[in-house]
């Protein structure tokens, strides 16, 4: 399911970020690497990169992987998003840094620009948090409930994704009177419980939490108050209302949440099958 | 203690405490309120403005979206009373008294005193008198009490709450509303409801006691004065005990009648061409300007002049519009959202238009081309203006009589709908309150105003009304956000999935 993927890498990654990040991927069942470097198109730029590339390649044929790898001039996201579809990579998996405001406000944010754009799952991988904490390997799962069929169970059920723990989240919106109200979290609930099922797991590894407000900031809010270790989320290029002025909650929660993101890109077909 | 009992008792100590102020140190509140109601026209004027013109265009907005169809009750409701009932009293509680009271005195005291950089008394005076009598009287006023008569009776008759103005903050607040928050807010409502209502009893008495003195020579007096609060206290309490299908729905039915009927004979003794020519021309600029009236402070000139008026006005309908929000709420129900938009903002709007436009351009006319000096009347004493131009047309003492009968009916309605409104507010949003609540409001409203006219203490009150309007302007705005998330809530979760299942069964 994650077997290949591909990794954008601007070079000034350490070796450490590095290695970590590929453990983690290899802990999702991923064998194969492509390394990509986007990057200016001088003949001495181009070297330097390429010499680069190797030394990250090496690092990650140590611990397993195969690699190939790619230098590309031109627009950044644009490049990568076409990487991921002329190597057939299932995703793509960023060592995310995280940008000041100022610099986010005027240069933009190539992970979110490529979540935006991307049609294969997107990993943004943040520095681990397990050696501080309680040592459980924590999914937060965060679901509209609004998906048939839906494609991030399959991705809990599969063998590769082996965590100790899943958190099904839902954020609501208040019903506009108490009796409403009652019966939208009796549903939540109930539909949040189903879901569970679906993914063939028991009360000792999943649980389950309704919360209301505002998606974006709740996933991120909960992700830090459980702790969690990745997050998966659903992405649906929906155009409508604000999406396109505020960005969508995927792009929001992978840059803002305390650890790492997986964004699994939806069909929009799939939409309505439960609430 | 129970939702209801708090929130009287809070209420009922709150009022009396201030009703004691204006009686034993009447100098000290007077000075309290001026500083604070100084300070609020002065730094805040500009939100006033906002959010005035920030509910016209939730108004508008909602009445043509796909939230226009929501009905304010069940699906297959019909509306409880019929367009002439419910537009009655829609105008018999929203402006009613006020419209009688400045009706003339409005225009022509624009007329005479102008903001600086208009010249007293010339034809562009003339010209801003009418566009700002139009401009405070017109939509905003009706945009006020819809963000809050909708929010009210969506969320009692659609939703099956009790109608409080704090069960409309369900959506932001949940199960907070039937707390603290919750009662904090409808303590707010009644404190602003009864200082507005003590304020406008008030000065309601003393144009009726101007207008007895046109007619039949009674003397203008602190006495008579008290005798018309009486009498009038015993007829609105009386309407009151025989609630609102029947004491305030038989009164401001014939109240608008006799009203449209002194409007048209006016309209015919009266200068009628050029009535035609003030309306057609102050709707076509009242059209083409409103949005620059809607949000003009006039920061550079005639500031002096927009907060005395048009921001005294906005604090004003803000603070009346607990009172006229849950009224209006209890006679809508079973009417689209739409219907009821189009209808509480059209119909009076277009209805108070007539109205300044008869009456204030028949002044205008007398001043200008008849050289009567009515304006100076309108400075010096604005209760006994419109006597005055009466006197000037045929069968004056007979109109003279019909606008003191009209004040006293729209005084007996405003009071007994404040009364029935109050009893609401302090029962837990009961649509058939306790008599006793009524009967100690009703007693209460009706004191305050003999005891404050008579210490000095009634402009006090009126400015605390409009200190409290503040808060309630923020609580609005909160409102309109609180409303239109239950209904994309409603739409989204409710109809459309119910739409569906019809469609495919």
């Amino acid at each position: 399911m994650l077997n290949k993927v591909l990794i954008p890498l601007h070079l000034h990654e350490s070796q450490e970020r590095l290695s970590e990040m590929a453990r983690f991927l290899k802990t999702l069942g991923t064998e194969q690497a492509v390394l990509l470097h986007v990057g200016a198109a001088t003949r001495a730029a181009g070297e330097h990169h390429r010499r680069r590339l190797d030394e990250a390649a090496k690092l990650l044929q140590g611990l397993g992987f195969t690699t190939e790898t790619a230098v590309r001039p031109g627009s950044v996201q644009m490049e990568i998003v076409h990487a991921a579809e002329e190597f057939g990579v299932q995703y793509i998996s960023f060592a995310f840094r995280r940008k000041n405001w100022l610099k986010r406000a005027i240069m933009g944010s190539t992970v979110k620009d490529v979540i935006r754009q991307s049609d294969v799952p997107v990993f943004a991988h943040k520095a681990s948090r397990r050696a501080e904490s309680d040592n459980v390997y924590r999914v937060l799962y965060p679901t509209s409930l609004q998906w048939k069929g839906d494609i991030i169970v399959e991705y809990i059920r599969s063998k590769e994704f082996r965590p100790d723990e899943v958190v099904f989240l839902h954020v609501g919106k208040r019903a506009p009177d108490p009796v409403v109200e009652q019966q939208r979290r009796d549903r939540v609930d109930e539909q949040l419980e189903a879901t569970r099922r679906e993914c063939g797991l028991g009360e000792q590894e999943s649980r389950q939490i309704s919360v209301l407000g505002s998606p974006r900031r709740q996933i991120v809010r909960i992700a830090r108050r459980l702790p969690a270790d990745v997050v998966l989320l659903g992405k649906a290029d929906s155009t409508s209302g604000m999406g396109p002025v505020l960005g969508s909650t995927a792009e929001e929660v992978s840059y803002n949440a305390p650890c790492s993101v997986l964004i699994i890109p939806r069909d929009l077909s799939d939409l309505g099958g439960r609430t | 203690m129970r939702k209801g009992s708090t929130v009287f008792v809070t209420s009922l100590v709150l009022v009396l405490s201030f009703v004691g102020l204006g009686i034993v140190v009447p100098e000290q509140l007077d000075k309290v309120s001026a500083v604070l109601h100084g300070a609020i026209i002065e730094h805040f004027g500009w939100a006033y403005l906002l959010a005035a013109f920030g509910f016209v265009v939730f108004s508008v907005y909602l009445a043509f979206s796909r939230y226009g169809r929501i009905k304010l009750g069940r699906d297959n409701e019909k509306p409880q009373y019929s367009y002439f009932s419910w537009f009655s009293m829609l105008f018999a509680a929203g402006m009613g008294i006020g419209l009688i009271f400045w009706g003339v005195s409005e225009p022509l005291s624009h007329f005479a005193n102008p903001p600086a950089y208009i010249e007293g008394g010339s034809g562009t005076a003339a010209r801003f008198a009418m566009l700002r009598s139009f401009f405070h009287w017109g939509i905003q006023p009706w945009a006020i009490y819809i963000v809050m008569s909708l929010s009210i009776a969506y969320f009692s008759f659609r939703r099956g709450m009790a109608p409080l103005i704090s069960n409309t903050f369900y959506p932001l607040l949940g199960d907070r509303v039937f707390g603290g928050i919750g009662r904090l807010i409808d303590v707010l409502a009644v404190f602003a409801t009864v200082f507005g209502i003590v304020t406008s009893l008030g000065l309601g008495a003393l144009q009726i006691n101007g207008g007895l003195n046109a007619v039949f020579g009674l003397p203008t007096s602190d006495t008579m004065t008290f005798i018309i609060i009486g009498v009038v206290t015993v007829l609105y309490m009386i309407s009151s005990m025989t609630g609102l299908d029947t004491g305030i729905q038989i009164l401001s039915k014939t109240n608008v009648l006799i009203a449209i009927l002194l409007l048209a004979f006016v309209f015919v003794v009266g200068p009628t061409s050029y009535i035609l020519n003030v309306f057609t021309a102050t709707v076509g600029e009242y059209v083409s300007e409103f949005v620059n009236l809607s949000l003009s402070t006039n920061p550079f000139e005639g500031y002096e002049w927009t907060k005395n008026w048009t921001l005294f006005y906005w604090a004003w309908w803000i603070s009346w519009s607990p009172f006229v929000g849950l009224f209006v709420a209890s006679i809508s129900r079973g009417r689209t959202i739409r219907e009821f938009i189009s209808g509480a903002l059209l119909v009076p709007t277009l209805l108070t238009f007539l109205w300044f436009a008869v009456f204030g351009a028949t002044g205008l006319d007398l001043q200008l081309n008849q050289g009567v000096d009515l304006a100076a009347s309108a400075v010096s004493d604005v209760t006994t203006v419109l006597f005055e131009m009466f006197s000037y047309l045929p069968l004056g003492n007979v109109l003279s009589l019909i606008a003191v009968l009209l004040l006293s009916v729209f005084f007996v309605t405003s009071a007994d709908s404040a009364t029935f409104v109050l009893g609401m507010m302090t029962s837990n949003g009961d649509l058939n309150p306790p008599m006793s609540k009524k009967l100690t409001w009703g007693i209460l409203q009706s004191m305050a105003a003999v005891i404050l006219l008579m210490s000095g203490g009634l402009e006090a009150l009126q400015r605390m009304a409009i200190v409290a309007a503040l808060p309630f302007t923020v609580v609005m705005v909160f409102m309109v956000f609180s409303l239109l998330k239950a209904l994309r809530y409603e739409w989204k979760y409710e109809l459309k999935s119910r739409r569906s299942a019809d469609k495919h069964p």
